[in-house]
């Protein structure tokens, strides 16, 4: 069994004292909140398997490959466990031996895909490339590589990649998201409405899912994603067009990036408002601000000054 | 057994389209043989009142090109949207916008004022300024009103299928109406063309590089253009990957980068967004860690005009539809 | 077990029972695991009266867990039976400032309950080093405390009541809302502390007490550990009221310096000392009172600030020793196991001495740390963890310190608790409590489904209780 090749990994495994310190900050048991979904979880389930204690099933692939790379869980750990290199290996030997499950990873229409090749490009663990099938190109995910930062669904020109479902990233839950917000009925007295994008190690520390490390105010809307690779001009402009004065996105400074997209966001970003402007449309109600890990203070300053700022704008009118 | 009843109509356009269906040639007796056609004012002599007289639902489909931005226009198409079964958009003014989409970045005032004051070919000394209505000693005469904003067909009436395109290439015209013909429709809304975008079906895709980027921006009527090399590859913004296919590479044929005139696939809501957001992914990825916060303006800069190249052929079907004007 | 019915009572969507999610909830922070039968995660008091009459009629074991992170077993299903996940259970009711108190649900992280005290000026003050996922209802059933408990107090002195779901379902509301009462037995105390196997815990009032205005941290260094332990014994006698009294040995200090590069100076012992308060002139007194007391016992001052940045910094070699001592040594694992205890404040340092002597003894590293103020010392057996022979060696220290433990009068558990690893050495030490506790259990659990086979239940030998979560000589021990 390919599990053997893990035993490398068993000093490290060891070295976990198993104090459930890494539940704190983790994207997706904050979503499910079954400790399956937690590093310590999956790496006791990684262990079972190496040592044949578990027979690895679908069910317990499925949580290996359930990971957005944040590596909020290492940053945290008492004992300084590699858990994203170990369960990377466990994925590739997942794989290797026949569990294709579908996990976080981006997926690919290959109805919709053009061969385009742009999502290679823009892919930094190189996790993505075209294949040849029946004379067409079509782009591939490698499911062990992809981080599911999301930077290539918005590059896509297509819109045939996409992260998955329930893990309030994909397309369709922040367009929900953003929709619900624009139908909320404030009082008089509340400013104007603006969205924040955050990236996740934006509003580290003390990040819990749905539950931020600042107030946020009434009239703003903070949605994090994991990266701000995956904001969306589409989502920016049809915020504005219905009713969100301005829209703040809060990245990792240039060079803090671990998949390079802030860079890509950047030039989007100078892009969309020089299209604005060109649209008479103030470039100012699209913002992109840079905050690092430990910089909460800051990103709520950015915010409140940010709604100050798009309040006197109003709402954007084009009729 | 009585013969489909067809209508052409054509609202803001050129005339291409018109021409496409001439274009075709000997296809056409096909199409004349198997339908009656009962308005096509470039060719035919029938009048609105013709229409009129007709029951609702009578005329099986009517292909109506060019956009919506007059009210004779806009009652035309509505007759006809009462009168017909089917309506097909043709063409790339009545599916997205067009070219006289690009109008949007104006208003009535603003056409007025560049068409008959300040163009450089207006003589127009007393000043004559279109009106809706005027009295004269026969009774009164009246004009369409032009409206401000330029729009797409789908924007003022319910439509059945589209024929992208500027004009719509002809063997999709008779792949079209071959469906209508036969009854063998996708469902309704279906744009009658690729699936896919351009890329797939471009000739040179293969040409691009492992890691395809824009390191520095060519313009294509300033550089010597490969005519074998994909046009990103060589630096030159062409909207391929984004446009839908089918209309068999016809500009990249004839060494010009598409313009993006069959609009997006299907996924994508704003084609010039996602055009630009393509674009910006992949510019100069290799060089972006060295470049500072000004560089990367200096290099998006570049882009002369961007909201008239990504939005050339789709502004009025974008998000925000037009320019907002300054009151 | 009739996992159709538990699924109605609390939705198909909060029961599991696929081996991915048996085998997490099998283990914790301790070396034991095992696998339950089934995970439920109810939703109201009500759903889990309901489970327990069921579970109470079947004899069913139930296993109530936060997050499990006990280290000594608490929730690991030594039966198999059901393990009831509180956490979805995780609102905070409600919090009165005005009468110092707030009403928990158990599953409420002990962090979130303090962030959202802060904006009232409040603290819930005895929270442990894993308060940033630790739940309220296993810091109860663990009698949990913390680094500032020296000043503070445990767990126990800020439940005020209870509300507890016995074995047979029936639902109890224990204990008051105020500061103190002499409202018949206080059972709710009795809970505190039980790990779980007299009751569900269900609701929880909790005591609160301001936040206090300032903090000052000050760092002494000692060459000799013996004049470290005595300084702590002095500062305590003195009657200064330290918030913080921290000690780290010469292996913890190489500990940090070695795989964290702390750049620490090595010497024997270091101590941190921390006052807190409204008036800044009085925490100064104390501080310099604990820093004179230092002295006198040869000790240097190196480091003393109010500001948060600098505290954090310079107390940063003490809140990362896991993850130094983790890395200690290259196949060597950090076990909990003799990882706590409580000794009279006079014995801290020969406490200490005593440890490195075990250690060497029995060929296991060993160092001693803690909250020496509340007379907790820490230690943690740091061995290659698939060495048959390591494990014989670590039976032998584990009995050893505790031994010496009970002849000095100290006690088997300062915070960890009892559950499967200290029971043996506890059984031994306790028989008189564990007669009392035996009565008590048979009166509120007579079918002993509640977390049975632990405390004094628990088997006499620790390491045959369950599986070792290790791999020793690539065999599984005994289950």
């Amino acid at each position: 069994m390919a599990l053997e090749n893990l035993k490398k990994w068993e000093k490290e495994l060891n070295t976990c004292i198993r104090c459930g310190y890494c539940y704190e900050n983790c994207h997706i048991f904050k979503l499910t909140n079954w400790e399956s979904d937690t590093p310590r979880g999956k790496l006791i389930l990684a262990y079972g398997m190496i040592n044949g204690d578990i027979e690895p099933t679908e069910d317990i692939a499925k949580k290996i490959f359930e990971c957005f790379y944040c590596r909020l869980c290492e940053a945290g750990c008492s004992a300084k466990v590699p858990v994203t290199e170990i369960l990377t290996d466990v994925r590739q030997v997942l794989l290797d031996d026949g569990f294709d499950v579908e996990g976080t990873h981006v997926e690919v229409d290959e109805d919709k895909c053009c061969g385009c090749g742009i999502c290679v490009s823009v892919c930094k663990p190189e996790a993505t490339t075209l294949k040849e099938e029946n004379g067409d190109k079509l782009a591939t995910v490698d499911k062990v590589k992809c981080e599911a930062c999301g930077v290539c669904t918005v590059a896509c020109p297509s819109g045939a990649r996409e992260l998955k479902e329930g893990y309030e990233v994909s397309r369709k839950e922040l367009d929900a998201k953003i929709d619900k917000f624009v139908k909320e009925k404030l009082p008089d007295d509340a400013k104007e409405k603006t969205v924040t994008f955050c990236c996740n190690w934006s509003v580290f520390p003390g990040l819990r899912l749905s539950v931020l490390p600042f107030e946020d105010k009434e009239s703003n809307k903070t949605l994090v994603t994991m990266c701000t690779g995956r904001v969306d001009p589409e989502m920016i402009v049809q915020a504005m067009r219905d009713g969100i004065a301005g829209v703040l996105i809060s990245a990792c400074p240039l060079g803090e990036c671990e998949h390079d997209a802030n860079y890509k966001t950047l030039r989007r970003v100078l892009l969309l408002k020089k299209m604005l402007q060109q649209l008479n449309i103030e470039p100012e109600r699209v913002k992109l601000t840079w905050v690092d890990t430990n910089e909460v203070a800051k990103l709520e300053k950015e915010i409140n000054s940010f709604s100050e700022e798009v309040s006197k704008l109003g709402t954007v009118t084009v009729e | 057994m009585s013969k489909p009843k067809v209508a052409f109509y054509w609202c803001a356009s050129c005339g291409g389209c018109e021409e496409a269906v001439v274009d075709l040639a000997e296809d056409i007796l096909k199409v004349v043989e198997a339908v009656e056609i009962v308005l096509w004012p470039v060719a035919l002599d029938f009048k609105r009142k013709d229409v009129e007289a007709m029951a609702d639902g009578e005329i099986a489909v009517s292909f109506i090109n060019g956009a919506v931005r007059t009210e004779e226009q806009l009652e035309m198409v509505e007759l006809l949207r009462r009168k017909s079964q089917m309506v097909v958009a043709f063409g790339s003014c009545a599916h997205i916008g067009g070219i006289p989409g690009l109008a949007n970045f104006s208003n009535r005032k603003g056409v007025f004022e560049r068409v008959y004051h300040t163009s450089e070919s207006t003589s127009n000394p007393s000043g004559v300024v279109p009106k809706t209505r005027v009295t004269v000693p026969e009774g009164e005469l009246t004009l369409p009103e032009f409206f401000d904003t330029v729009n797409t067909l789908d924007q003022v009436i319910d439509v059945d299928y589209y024929l992208p395109g500027c004009a719509p290439p002809a063997d999709l015209i008779m792949d079209a109406v071959t469906a209508i013909l036969e009854g063998n429709l996708p469902p309704k809304g279906t744009v009658l063309a690729s699936k896919k975008s351009l890329c797939d079906e471009c000739d040179r895709n293969d040409s691009k590089p492992e890691k395809l980027q824009i390191s520095e921006l060519k313009r294509v009527h300033l550089t010597e253009v490969d005519p074998e090399k994909c046009f990103l590859a060589q630096g030159i913004i062409c909207l391929g990957m984004v446009t839908r296919g089918g209309c068999g590479q016809r500009c990249v044929n004839a060494n010009m980068p598409c313009r993006g005139c069959f609009g997006p696939t299907d996924e994508v809501k704003d084609f010039g967004l996602k055009a630009m957001s393509s674009i910006a992914s992949i510019f100069n990825i290799e060089g972006e860690k060295d470049m500072s916060e000004e560089e990367t303006q200096k290099l998006i800069d570049s882009i002369v005009d961007p909201a008239g190249l990504f939005y050339m052929y789709n502004l009025p079907s974008s998000i925000l539809r037009r320019r907002k004007m300054e009151d | 077990m009739d996992v159709a019915r538990l699924k109605s009572i609390v939705g198909a969507q909060h029961v599991r029972d696929a081996i991915d999610e048996l085998y997490v909830y099998g283990a914790d922070a301790s070396v034991h695991q095992a696998m339950p039968q089934v995970v439920v995660r109810p939703g109201s008091i009500d759903e889990i009266r309901e489970i327990a009459r069921y579970a109470n009629s079947e004899l069913i074991p139930i296993v109530a867990r936060g997050a499990g992170s006990g280290m000594s077993g608490h929730a690991v299903p030594l039966k198999g039976g059901i393990v009831l996940d509180m956490k979805r259970m995780n609102r905070i009711i409600e919090i009165k400032p005005d009468d110092m108190y707030c009403k928990v649900e158990p599953g409420v992280v002990d962090d979130d309950l303090n962030r959202a005290l802060k904006p009232y000026g409040l603290s819930y003050p005895p929270s442990p080093a894993s308060s940033r996922i630790a739940t309220i209802g296993g810091e109860i059933g663990n009698n949990a405390s913390g680094i500032r408990s020296v000043k503070y107090g445990a767990t126990r002195d800020y439940v005020l009541g209870l509300k507890v779901v016995l074995a047979d379902g029936e639902l109890v509301d224990l204990g008051a809302r105020t500061r103190v009462e002499a409202a018949g037995y206080q059972v709710h105390r009795l809970i505190v502390g039980s790990e779980g196997t007299l009751g569900i815990i269900v609701e929880a009032t909790l005591k609160l007490v301001p936040l206090p205005k300032f903090r000052c941290l000050s760092v002494a260094m000692f060459d000799k550990l013996e004049d470290a332990g005595e300084s702590i014994a002095d500062i305590i006698a003195s009657g200064c009221e330290p918030s913080m009294l921290e000690l780290m040995d010469d292996i913890a200090i190489k500990a940090v310096n070695t795989t964290l590069n702390m750049g620490l100076p090595e010497v024997d012992a270091i101590i941190f000392f921390e006052a807190d308060g409204k008036v800044k002139e009085a925490i100064d007194y104390e501080i310099t009172t604990m820093q004179e007391i230092c002295k006198k016992h040869n000790g240097q001052i190196t480091a003393t600030s109010y500001d948060l940045k600098e505290r954090t910094k310079y107390f940063s070699g003490r809140k990362k020793l896991f993850a130094a001592l983790a890395k200690y040594k290259d196949g060597y694992a950090c076990t909990s196991l003799a990882d706590d205890m409580a000794v009279p404040y006079t014995k801290m340092a020969e406490c200490a001495r005593k440890i490195h002597e075990i250690a060497d003894k029995y060929g296991v590293i060993m160092t001693a740390y803690g909250h020496c103020g509340s007379g907790v010392m820490h230690t943690k057996i740091l061995m290659n963890p698939n060495d048959k022979e390591k494990w014989e060696g670590a039976k032998k220290a584990v009995e050893a310190i505790y031994d010496y433990v009970d002849k000095v009068g100290g006690v088997t558990s300062g915070e960890h608790g009892i559950a499967l690893s200290k029971a043996p050495a506890w059984k031994k030490a306790r028989p008189d409590l564990m007669k009392v506790m035996t009565k008590i259990k048979k009166a509120l659990d007579p079918n002993n489904i509640l977390n049975p086979d632990k405390l004094m239940d628990a088997p006499d030998d620790w390491y045959t209780a369950t599986p070792i979560r290790y791999m020793i000589d690539k065999e599984k021990t005994a289950g």
